[in-house]
This record gives structure tokens, sequence and C-alpha cells, in this order.
């Protein structure tokens, strides 16, 4: 049996009444959204100016498309989809067509050393940037999954829901992500003992 | 190589974790944005009342060309009716001889006009050899 959390039945009538237009309903719904798509822009655009923008499209590309909203995924899953593709747009043509920073150029920024994770390890601030860069590397339906299953913290059914695509799909472009991103990895740790 | 994508899989989590502790709520840009909305919202529903939207635009342009193309199109015109005519009506413009109104309009155009009618009505009625129309002179 399924067990309804009295917060999502709360959400659930949230955006029933915001699907019928209630501004009241949507901004109490965002209210809980804000702060978590705020961080996550962050990341996007380095500049907290920048971010700010992009949260307040992404708020306004939801209300005005919300009754698309069909509960596949959470609200959430949902807004950072929107949140990327918003990112996506304001990058424009010509720089979402620049070739992507090579292993050498990712490297550059830092002079972290390579750190063993376990299972309740932290990430330093020049690893977390060198991950965040050579996310941004991977192809846009790459990138898309990777995001949405670690920093969304979807599942590939809710991945699948969000994106409109089946879960055999999620699990094969999560593969093939994963192992560019272990393949650029490892490109950076030899760069890295090549340096000492 | 299962164990490296493990352990990616891991650092990607950190990452993740690490974005979430940074996150904090922004009461000016979450105001500032449902003014937009509100605002968005606001002028959806004057355009409700009257919308011109560019599909009704050109569609209405599209079946005036149209009409006008056909109306214009060398054949295509719509066929003049032939016209027959008809019995001819002929309207009761002028008042009935010897009625009151007759002799008002003759009185209105002049006295010699009236006195004409009066002339004409009699011969009407009366018989030639009646003494109005013996010569007094």
């Amino acid at each position: 049996m399924q067990i309804i959390e009295p917060t999502e039945t709360i959400e659930r009538e949230l955006i029933s009444r915001a699907k019928k237009g209630d501004v009241e309903a949507f901004s109490s719904l965002m209210e809980g959204m804000q702060a978590r798509l705020l961080a996550q822009a962050i990341v996007f655009c380095s500049d907290p100016d920048l971010a700010r923008d992009l949260v307040q499209e992404t708020m306004i590309a939801a209300w005005k498309s919300l009754k698309r909203y069909d509960g596949s995924c959470q609200l959430f899953t949902w807004l950072y989809v929107i949140l990327q593709r918003q990112h996506g747009r304001a990058r424009g043509w010509f720089s979402r067509r620049l070739p992507s920073p090579t292993a050498e150029q990712i490297l550059a920024g830092s002079k972290h050393e390579a750190t063993a994770v376990t299972e309740n390890s932290e990430i330093g601030a020049d690893e977390s940037e060198i991950l965040r860069a050579i996310v941004a590397t991977l192809p846009p339906k790459h990138r898309e999954v990777i995001r949405l299953r670690f920093y969304a913290d979807a599942s590939e059914a809710e991945t699948a829901g969000a994106l409109g695509i089946s879960i055999g799909t999620v699990k094969s472009r999560l593969h093939h992500a994963l192992k560019k991103l272990q393949g650029m990895r490892e490109k950076l740790n030899l760069l890295r003992t090549g340096d000492h | 190589m299962k164990d490296d994508k493990q352990d990616l899989a891991k650092l990607l989590q950190c990452d993740a974790r690490k974005i979430r502790e940074t996150e904090g709520f922004d009461p000016r840009l979450h105001q500032d944005t449902m003014r937009k909305i509100r605002q968005i919202e606001s002028g959806d529903n004057r355009e409700r009342s009257f919308s011109w939207s560019p599909l009704k635009v050109s569609a209405t342009a599209a079946i005036a060309v149209i009409a006008c193309v056909w109306a214009v199109w060398p054949g295509q015109s719509p066929v003049q009716p032939e016209v027959h005519p008809g019995p001819k009506i002929v309207l009761a413009s002028s008042p009935t001889p010897g009625s009151a109104l007759a002799y008002r309009q003759a009185l209105m155009e002049g006295e010699e006009a009236l006195l004409t009618m009066l002339d004409r009505d009699a011969r009407l009625v009366l018989p030639r050899s009646s003494a109005v129309f013996q010569s007094k002179r």
C-alpha cells in the first residue's frame, strides 16, 4: 500500500489549484522550490545574479506551461528540466556550438590532487569544480540524465517521465554518460600525475 | 570498470549534497517573480476578452484574399441573373381625378389649372348640350 505523505497531499492540492490559474497556490509551491532551484542555477551560471534571472525565467516558464505537468515525476524534477532548458536558451546559439573545453583546459583552473572517494567522504572545492566542468562538456542528452539522476535526485522512472523517454533509454544514456565522464576523469588524472 | 563507475556516482552524489548545503531562500527574488507572473496573468485576462490571435488574423486575411481572387478571376465571377421585364407597375402617384386632393393640388398649381380641371371633369359628368359649355360671348 502506498503511503501518501501529508506534504505530498498539500502539494497535489496546490498544483491542482495552480493549474486552474490560482497564482497564490503557485506562489506557495515556488516558495518550497526556489532555494533548491537557485542553488542549482548558481552551479549552472557560476554567477549569482545570472542564476537569479535564470530561476525567475524558469518559474515564469513553469507558470505558463503548468497545465502540461502530468505528475509523472516530482514537481522539482519537472522544474529542473525547465531550468536546464532555459539555461541552454540563455547561453545562446553561438556559445552552445563552441567546442567543449579540453581536459587540459579544465585542469588549468585547478591544482587539486585527485581524491579517493569513500562512502562518507567530502568532496573538495576544486574537485567539485572539475566534476561540474566535465559534466558540462557532455552532450546535452547525457548531461540532462546525469544532472537529473544525481543533482535533482530523480529516480530512473522520474527521469524518464520528465524527459518523455523510456526507462531503457534513461539507463542507456546514463551508462554512456558515466562512461564518458569516467574517460574524462582518467584523462585528467593522467595529466595530474604527469604534472607531479 | 564497474567500481570506477560506482566511484564516480558517489562523487556526483557528494557534489549534489554539497550544492544542497548552499540552498537559501531569496524572498526578494520570489516577490519579483510572483509580481511578474501576476502582471502576465492580468495581461492574459485582458487579451482573452479581445484577442486578435495571429492565427485568427491570418485565417481572416486568407479568406478575404480568396474571396477577392474568386470575384476578380475571369469566368469565375458569379453569373449575373438574367433580368426579365416584368409587368409594369404603375404607381398611383397622381390623385384620382375628381377627388378633393386632385382639386387642392390643381389649386396649388394655380387658378388656371383648377379651372381647366373643373372644365375637364364637368365634360365627363355633364352632357355636351349643357348650358355651361355654351359660349356666353
